[in-house]
């Protein structure tokens, strides 16, 4: 393979891959906000819930 | 007996939690378009320079729209009729016109699916022999000489394409979190190890160099050419499954507190992942092709379509070391990323009937997928098939999907005026904030480069016709089929809704102070030491 196309093979990997692993470690790290508005006290977070109404 | 949600926001479905919405939504975004129009798309338009508007392209209009997406569906809590009501009323055809779209990609995208299903099992013996091409139209279509409409029946395709409604069926009446979601972790993971086994053996097959020289070679110059650009937000486009319900519809099923952009942002980095996974292993598949009959690549790489999945890649197959197991990898990769897309196109429809009509998730599989499953088989279970599902594909996603988006964003940002109030959304239920710049690129960037898209379509369309189809062909089954959208837009918008649309009051609230002090947040963005209006709320 020639210099340019490594080039732009390690970007594409970079940018996609790369930015795929940061956002999850990001979203995995930090799942929630830390505060939430005011109402919906009875709604639980997406990984609290247990309640399947569709079943 | 299953419980009915109809519009009522408390009952309505949800995900087992973010993973689960991750990986459907994954599912949904990862299709049959990565595999084969990636590839081709890049090739033709620059090869490695095509990744520059591509990414820009990511940046600036996939992920901003992705985001207007989830933040409608998810503050409206609704399928797309519903969710679009509860922004304005008259919002509602809009909804209906994208459900009409969701009905026709889910007949022929079963019909290709069903395609896969028999080259998946084809692959064990290589039954497509050394013609690949005359197999796949004459042998296993039996595709006749000129396009048009038929009911001969061909049972090679109409049986696997009978097997496919019928799982169907049976996943989505099982209801969102059992059906699709436990589809969508069990083949996503699946999809990639196959992903990765594909594309690690094609990494290493002879002539590999010279189809990864051929993808990723920059032709800088061609960067100066406006359809390059136009064919990148295409494609970026096209790939996320954005703009025609099925991200607002996979939202709608999140719990109110959720966080919207980060797990949007991995959606589209997954799909981009999956896509240039593919465009290497395809790539590197075809310079193998190429070494092997001392031809240069671009005689391999003349199609984007079928062509390049049922008849170029078998013959690469078949030249394989161990040719079985990559074809058989192939297909199988390729029924599995097709299946949880067709899912989700499905599940839009299916949620819409369940809003309107009260209906519970048993019943709208039965009422919805039983008749989808009848037209799906008399339109692409025949000897009609191919022509037919050339055109619709064609139309319905270059003008019914990209003026699905253009209207969306001109509604809702601009004529409803509710771009504050997303911004507003999503930054208070997310761990990434946004705010004025991507109301810009989702409210008017976007949908401008869309209209460019579709104007020069439209032109070259006019110009040079599609193929070498008749004219009354492309109306018929081209036109016709927008215009089947555009009368499901009026017919169900007029229907009178079995349950309370409108009893609904969106979360969190967005008022005259909390919009002013959004204001006085983004105009002091910069300032540090600015207090941020958000944090004031409860744990």
């Amino acid at each position: 393979m020639d210099s340019g196309s490594i080039a732009f093979l390690v970007l594409a990997l970079l940018v996609m891959w790369g930015g795929l692993f940061l956002a999850t470690v990001y979203l995995t790290l930090r799942p929630e906000p830390t505060a939430w508005p005011p109402g919906a006290e009875d709604d639980l977070t997406e990984d609290e819930l247990d309640w399947h109404p569709d079943e | 007996m299953a419980a009915r949600a109809g519009a009522d926001p408390e009952a309505r479905p949800h995900w087992s939690g973010q993973m689960g919405f991750v990986l459907s939504a994954i599912g949904s975004a990862v299709g049959l378009g990565n595999l084969w129009r990636f590839p081709a798309v890049a090739y033709e338009n620059g090869g490695g320079a095509f990744l520059i508007p591509y990414l820009v392209a990511f940046f600036t209009a996939g992920v901003p729209i992705l985001w207007l997406d989830y933040a409608i569906g998810h503050r409206y809590r609704g399928s797309p009729p519903l969710a679009l009501r509860r922004i304005q009323r008259r919002f509602e055809a809009l909804g209906w016109f994208q459900v009409g779209l969701n009905v026709l990609i889910s007949l022929f995208y079963a019909a290709l699916l069903a395609w896969s299903a028999s080259y998946f099992v084809f692959a064990f013996t290589r039954r497509w022999g050394a013609d690949t091409e005359t197999f796949f139209y004459d042998t296993y279509l039996r595709r006749p000489a000129g396009a048009g409409f038929n009911l001969d029946f061909v049972p090679a395709t109409a049986g696997p394409l009978a097997l496919v409604w019928l799982a169907v069926i049976v996943i989505i009446a099982l209801g969102v979190r059992r059906g699709v979601e436990r589809a969508n972790v069990v083949f996503i993971p699946l999809l990639t190890v196959a992903f990765v086994l594909l594309v690690g053996r094609s990494m290493y097959l002879p002539g590999a160099e010279t189809g990864l020289d051929a993808l990723f070679t920059p032709n800088l110059h061609r960067l100066l050419e406006p359809s390059i650009w136009i064919a990148a937000y295409g494609q970026i486009f096209f790939t996320l499954s954005i703009s025609y319900g099925i991200m607002m519809t996979y939202s709608s099923y999140r719990r109110r507190k959720a966080n919207q952009t980060t797990t949007g942002l991995v959606v589209a980095l997954a799909n981009g992942s999956f896509e240039m996974l593919a465009g290497i292993g395809v790539f590197c598949a075809l310079g193998f092709m190429a070494a092997k009959e001392g031809s240069p690549i671009d005689h391999l790489v003349g199609d984007s379509g079928a062509g390049l999945a049922f008849i170029t890649y078998p013959r690469v197959v078949s030249e394989m070391p161990s040719s079985a197991f990559f074809g058989v990898v192939f297909f199988g990769s390729m029924f599995m990323a097709g299946f949880t897309s067709l899912l989700s196109n499905v599940q839009v429809v299916v949620a819409s009937a369940q809003d309107k009509f009260n209906l519970s998730a048993r019943q709208a599989a039965l009422f919805v997928c039983g008749p989808m499953a009848v037209f799906s088989l008399l339109l692409f279970g025949t000897t009609s098939a191919f022509y037919t599902l050339d055109v619709m594909d064609h139309w319905v996603n270059n003008v019914g999907i990209v003026v699905s988006a253009v209207a969306l964003s001109v509604l809702v940002v601009w004529v409803a005026r509710k771009g504050r109030e997303l911004t507003y959304h999503l930054t208070v239920l997310s761990t990434l904030s946004v705010g004025r710049i991507w109301r810009s690129f989702a409210g008017t960037f976007g949908p401008f480069v869309l209209v460019v898209w579709l104007v020069q379509w439209l032109y070259s369309t006019y110009a040079n016709g599609y193929h070498s189809y008749p004219r009354w062909f492309l109306i018929a089954d081209g036109w016709g089929a927008i215009a089947v959208c555009g009368l499901v837009g009026v017919v169900f918008t007029v229907l009178p809704w079995r349950s309370q649309p409108d009893d609904f009051t969106p979360w969190p609230e967005f008022s005259p102070q909390v919009a002013q002090r959004l204001a006085h947040w983004e105009d002091t963005l910069l300032d540090l030491s600015a207090d941020d209006p958000f944090e004031a709320g409860e744990k």
